[in-house]
């Protein structure tokens, strides 16, 4: 009976999440959004074996993507790791209820069968598979390969799950995780390992019915099961006390800060927000380090992917590497002071400096990560012009843009919820203003990149980012005074916890 | 013997939270645990409901240790924070969810929540508002009344009085004492409202740094015992 109830909750929690309470019309753009990318999916699934038999790498394309199968796991557990939400915090109202603890593990490890993280590679996959497995093996086999990838995701979301509670436990964890990402490039690269030949091997025995396979897997689904049943328990008594053992991060040490009087005091406390609280840090600090991680890997691999890519590629990877902090944060203009907003609305320091802190704090990463992208420049990896350019218009024209969520924002954000893939904090002008900041100025790019070509496209960013940048004093007053007549509104909203 | 404490100890990393050698609460008590912040009072709860490991000692529950057995939920009502709510059901869906764990039919929560009908104010019921969407006060009283309303045989509520305005302060103070005199229920109820604790409490624990420092009887001097007490602490 409590299965079936929990079930409904679970559903509950979806369809009731606040962020779908306010506007319907925000409600179905986000359902046409899924539904275009859940279409755009299963139309490449289905060209997809003849992209693969492109590339030579096998005879036939389900055995060149199973030889893929081990970076496809990497992409995966990446995504998730970003974006999925941690679960084990959404049982504490059950916990005092005569409900068995078991069942409610149980209940919790049973939803990665309908999480969405979990059959979203699926609408790859399904189309795929009948096109390139149903030629070689039998309709069954297919059932079973497609079926197979679901339990991969799952088992991936399974290891993930133990690499997260490690994590909750000490910072250091980091380093698994680290390890999980690099270890199949590791295998291939350094220890010269075919893995993806043997993989087609390990699949092509298994869709042959090869009973040792099944055998296998099946002690190894069970055993991550097992482990993640039993660490529950555990990791359920450490995060219902661990407010109390947090050790707090040594950043009061910025002294260097206090030269820059309230504007220092501000970028003091963002830093100390950012670093201490789980929410923002989860979203910062790891995807901070792997999207500039991989943007420098992608430079330097051999077959660099901007060059296949193309330079819309390349703009928005540049675009989200340079102006990571501000896109992420910027997300969150205000809504992230929302527990506090009302003690510093009311202190002497006024909110324009707390602005302006935010814009010189983005900007100055922004300024950081460019200074490390002019090593490759001067190694000939990029255009130091595109670089330049790509810099302006981030801190310019696109800062800009996010900083109107500052006038918009009226949701309360709790600093101290974690989970990635969380609404709270995000409403439906937070989502337009970031989806129009993350493609609009892209795309715009890209048109002008095709038809007049880089050195156009470079000189339009490079002048609108300098317009933007050197009246970037004028557009924050700006910002500020149009927030001013918001603010009792946007106020009222951040007391809405 | 209702609830056991023995040889209890909580630590959060190096510091002693709570450290019991031994406490006994008898059927029927109605104690009051009194103290400043962070002398352990929620904590004490935590452990008496297994939301905290124990480092050493144990709890137990009508002879069933807490930690081992999980049979103690069903006569044990409690309300400890606003977490403990599931703040995307309205109050009615809640209630009845509660009261369903409890096997409670709809029929006989309605009739339990008689009592609490001017606790609740018309501030509850039929707003067509999620939990998540009402004042801090009124989830108090949505999770005390969900605490209440199963007749537990041991009730824990952490800080009751929290946020509530007066009148309700008041209302559930006797609703409180009205459920220990009618069902023998105990009652382990933390405050840091003296007086509305000496007004109800039979027995009253005093902890200070997670030790018992004052195991009182109630009587007509233990309020003003108490003052002492804390303004000493003050001065010290």
């Amino acid at each position: 009976m409590f299965q079936q109830q929990l079930r409904q909750h679970q559903w509950e929690s979806f369809s009731r999440n606040s962020m779908f309470e306010r506007n319907l019309a925000i409600r179905i753009f986000i359902y046409v959004m899924y539904g275009f990318l859940a279409l755009e999916m299963l139309g490449f699934g289905f060209f997809l074996d003849k992209i693969l038999l492109q590339t030579d790498t096998y005879e036939r394309a389900i055995d060149t993507f199973n030889s893929f199968l081990p970076y496809i796991f990497v992409f995966d557990f990446v995504v998730k790791f970003i974006f999925k939400t941690k679960e084990s915090m959404q049982i504490i109202p059950y916990l005092t209820l005569p409900i068995k603890r078991n069942l409610l593990f149980d209940f919790l490890l049973r939803k990665e069968f309908t999480n969405i993280w979990n059959f979203y590679i699926l609408f790859l996959v399904i189309p795929f598979a009948f096109k390139a497995v149903m030629p070689f093996y039998s309709f069954p086999a297919t059932v079973l390969y497609v079926l197979l990838i679901y339990l991969l995701c799952i088992t991936n979301s399974l290891v993930l799950n133990i690499i997260n509670n490690l994590i909750s436990r000490s910072f250091w964890f980091y380093i698994v995780a680290a390890i999980r990402v690099t270890f199949p490039f590791f295998l291939v690269f350094v220890c010269k390992i075919k893995l993806g030949y043997y993989l087609t091997l390990l699949v092509d025995m298994y869709l042959n019915y090869n009973l040792w396979i099944y055998a296998a897997f099946a002690v190894i689904f069970a055993a991550l099961w097992f482990i993640n049943r039993l660490q529950m328990r555990s990791i359920l008594y450490y995060e219902l006390q661990g407010d109390k053992i947090d050790k707090i991060s040594s950043f009061s040490s910025l002294t260097f800060l206090n030269k820059f009087g309230t504007i220092g005091d501000f970028i003091s406390l963002e830093l100390k927000m950012i670093f201490r609280s789980p929410r923002l840090k989860q979203k910062t600090v790891f995807p901070g380090i792997l999207i500039n991680g991989f943007f420098f890997y992608m430079l330097y691999s051999a077959d660099n992917v901007f060059a296949v890519g193309g330079q819309f590629f390349f703009f928005f990877y540049g675009i989200f590497s340079i102006g990571f902090l501000g896109l992420v944060m910027g997300q969150f203009l205000f809504t992230s002071e929302s527990s506090f907003f009302d003690g510093l609305a009311s202190r002497k320091a006024s909110i324009f400096e707390l602005l302006k802190s935010k814009y010189i704090l983005y900007s100055s990463y922004s300024l950081l990560i460019t200074l490390l992208l002019l090593i490759p420049a001067f190694q000939g990896k990029i255009n130091a012009l595109l670089l330049l350019s790509l810099f302006f218009y981030v801190i310019g024209s696109i800062y800009f843009l996010i900083f109107q969520n500052a006038v918009y924002n009226k949701t309360y954000l709790d600093l101290f919820d974690k989970g990635m893939f969380n609404w709270e904090g995000t409403s439906g002008n937070t989502f337009i203003i970031s989806m129009f900041v993350m493609f609009v100025p892209v795309v715009l790019l890209v048109i002008l990149n095709v038809i007049f070509g880089e050195i156009v496209t470079c000189c339009f960013m490079l002048f609108t980012g300098l317009v933007f940048t050197l009246t970037s004093k004028y557009w924050l007053a700006w910002t500020y005074k149009r927030f001013l007549k918001r603010k009792h509104k946007n106020m009222e909203g951040f007391r809405s916890n | 013997m209702e609830l056991q404490i023995q040889n209890l100890i909580k630590k959060f990393g190096n510091n002693i939270a709570l450290n019991i050698s031994e406490l006994n609460i008898p059927k029927g008590t109605l104690l009051g645990l009194v103290g400043n912040n962070g002398a352990g009072k929620t904590t004490l709860f935590r452990l008496i409901l297994d939301l905290l490991k124990a480092d050493n000692g144990y709890v137990l529950n009508n002879g069933l240790d807490v930690s081992k057995s999980e049979f103690w939920k069903s006569h044990t009502g409690s309300f400890i924070d606003s977490r403990f709510l599931i703040e995307f059901l309205t109050p009615e869906e809640y209630l009845y969810f509660v009261g369903e764990a409890y096997g409670l039919n709809k029929e006989t929560v309605n009739e339990r929540l008689q009592p609490f009908s001017r606790f609740m104010n018309n501030e509850i019921f039929g707003h067509k508002k999620y939990i998540r969407n009402f004042s801090s006060g009124n989830k108090q009283k949505i999770g005390i009344i969900a605490a209440m309303m199963i007749h537990p045989e041991i009730l824990i509520l952490d800080e009751p009085f929290n946020f509530l305005d007066p009148s309700s302060q008041i209302e559930i103070r006797d609703i409180i004492l009205k459920m220990n005199q009618e069902f023998n229920t105990t009652v382990l109820i933390s405050s840091h409202n003296l007086s509305y604790t000496t007004d109800i409490s039979s027995r009253i624990i005093l902890l200070e740094n997670g030790i018992v420092k004052k195991d009182l009887n109630n009587s007509a001097d233990v309020l003003t015992e108490l003052n002492e007490y804390f303004i000493l602490q003050t001065n010290v």
